[in-house]
């Protein structure tokens, strides 16, 4: 099953969440959520969420001056992207159980 | 993190301006939030996985915009299109300078833009004072007590506020402020030379006066407006010529003084030897000058300071006489 359309639904999701609590830069993020299963994400698909939910006000940014190269840009998650982080989790739990429950019916069906 | 190799800083820096041309449709703020920090992403991006991990700045830039909520591909060319590809080209000529810098120059740079901020409004002050010509000072006063100084102070204050982004055009500057900001710069460095040897100059003109004496006849520099001659009694004289132990007249400037005789300005009138002016003869006459800068109206010799002065004597010398009668004119 080819994975890209379902992690573009929930790409917001899966950087509020790897942001929360632990500000990152771009390349950080990416990093961390290769690290936590996400392969096939892509570099600039991460960029460009960022930028989307520091637009929306769910994330800040700062740059931080590097002395061996260019200065870094850090995004931090603010109170509006906890709210959606919340709101969001809350979505993705119902829809999972949703989806879930539906794929069991349908299991049990075939089964039968 | 381990250092980048030079070669692969060169192949970054063309990755992320392909990228940048790739976005020059969008307003600059969100040039700006798309692709600032970038490079420094991808040096360690390229640093852990390869040049290769960087792949097509096309599919790059257009993943990036789908991402970021915005059209896949730029609009199509406008008037616009090509003015903000001179954004990347002013922070790349900036990185450039930056990194050509040698050691900590480019941190010693970086202390010494506030003195350039402050420097660049007295430039703006003393240009100004140049236009409305009241260029003297170190602090020109333009034409009131403390007023340059106060024009200065409010200056500095706006340059820094500009300079540190706080005040127009800020940090998010659209690419006409921040080319009108780059060319007011470069004026002001224009101008530090000929603004300098202006205010060299002005102090060496000071010097000038004092210290060479002109060749008509002045009081502790002073030129003079006329002379009253008087003779041994004490009396005044009128038509004494003047020479030097050379011979050479002592003359006065015609052009040098327009004395005002009840509010009406007048010149000096020559005395004539034939068809010949002369300066060198006293007391100089007045005459009316009329609105054409020409003299009219009746001539009058000026009454002299004193009636008389005192009766002057020295030993073994006999005195000219007063000569009571004018001599009669040609």
């Amino acid at each position: 099953m080819d994975t890209t359309q379902l992690l573009k639904g929930v790409l917001d999701l899966a950087v509020l969440a790897v942001v929360d609590g632990d500000d990152g830069y771009g390349y950080d993020i990416l990093k961390r959520l290769r690290a936590r299963g996400l392969h096939d994400i892509g570099d600039a698909s991460v960029y460009g969420t960022l930028r989307r939910l520091y637009a929306a006000g769910a994330l800040t940014s700062y740059v931080v001056p590097s002395e061996s190269g260019p200065h870094r840009k850090y995004y931090g998650i603010t109170a509006i992207g906890r709210s959606q982080l919340k709101q969001q989790r809350d979505d993705w739990d119902h829809f999972a159980t949703t989806v879930s429950g539906l794929l069991a019916h349908t299991s049990e069906g075939i089964a039968s | 993190m381990t250092i980048t190799p030079v070669n692969n800083q060169h192949e970054i820096s063309e990755f992320v301006l392909a990228v940048r041309a790739r976005l020059v449709d969008l307003p600059t703020e969100d040039q700006l939030d798309l692709t600032e920090g970038l490079e420094a992403d991808l040096v360690e991006l390229v640093d852990e996985r390869g040049l290769e991990a960087l792949g097509q700045a096309d599919e790059y830039a257009r993943e990036l915009r789908l991402a970021a909520g915005l059209s896949a591909e730029a609009s199509g060319p406008s008037p616009r299109a090509s003015a903000p590809r001179w954004m990347p080209f002013l922070d790349s000529c900036r990185n450039w300078a930056l990194g050509a810098l040698p050691g900590r120059s480019a941190d010693f740079a970086e202390v010494l833009r506030p003195t350039w901020w402050v420097f660049r409004a007295w430039l703006a002050v003393k240009i100004l004072a140049g236009m409305s010509g009241h260029e003297e000072g170190v602090i020109p006063d333009l034409g009131g007590p403390l007023f340059g100084l106060v024009l200065f102070v409010l200056a500095a204050v706006i340059s820094i506020k500009i300079g540190q982004g706080q005040w127009w055009p800020g940090n998010r500057a659209k690419t006409g402020q921040r080319t009108l900001l780059l060319a007011l710069n470069a004026f002001a460095i224009v101008m530090v030379v000929p603004i300098l040897v202006m205010a060299n100059q002005q102090r060496t003109e000071w010097v000038y006066t004092e210290s060479d004496p002109s060749s008509q006849l002045s009081y502790n520099g002073v030129p003079l407006g006329n002379i009253y001659p008087y003779d041994a009694a004490g009396n005044p004289l009128i038509g004494v010529q003047l020479v030097d132990e050379q011979g050479r007249r002592l003359t006065i400037d015609a052009g040098s003084t327009s004395p005002i005789e009840d509010g009406v300005e007048m010149g000096l009138v020559p005395w004539l030897n034939g068809s010949t002016e002369l300066f060198s003869v006293f007391p100089l006459a007045h005459r009316q000058i009329d609105d054409s800068g020409n003299l009219t109206g009746p001539i009058q010799l000026p009454a002299p300071p004193y009636a008389n002065v005192g009766a002057v004597n020295m030993e073994g010398v006999t005195p000219s006489l007063l000569v009571t009668k004018p001599v009669k004119g040609n």
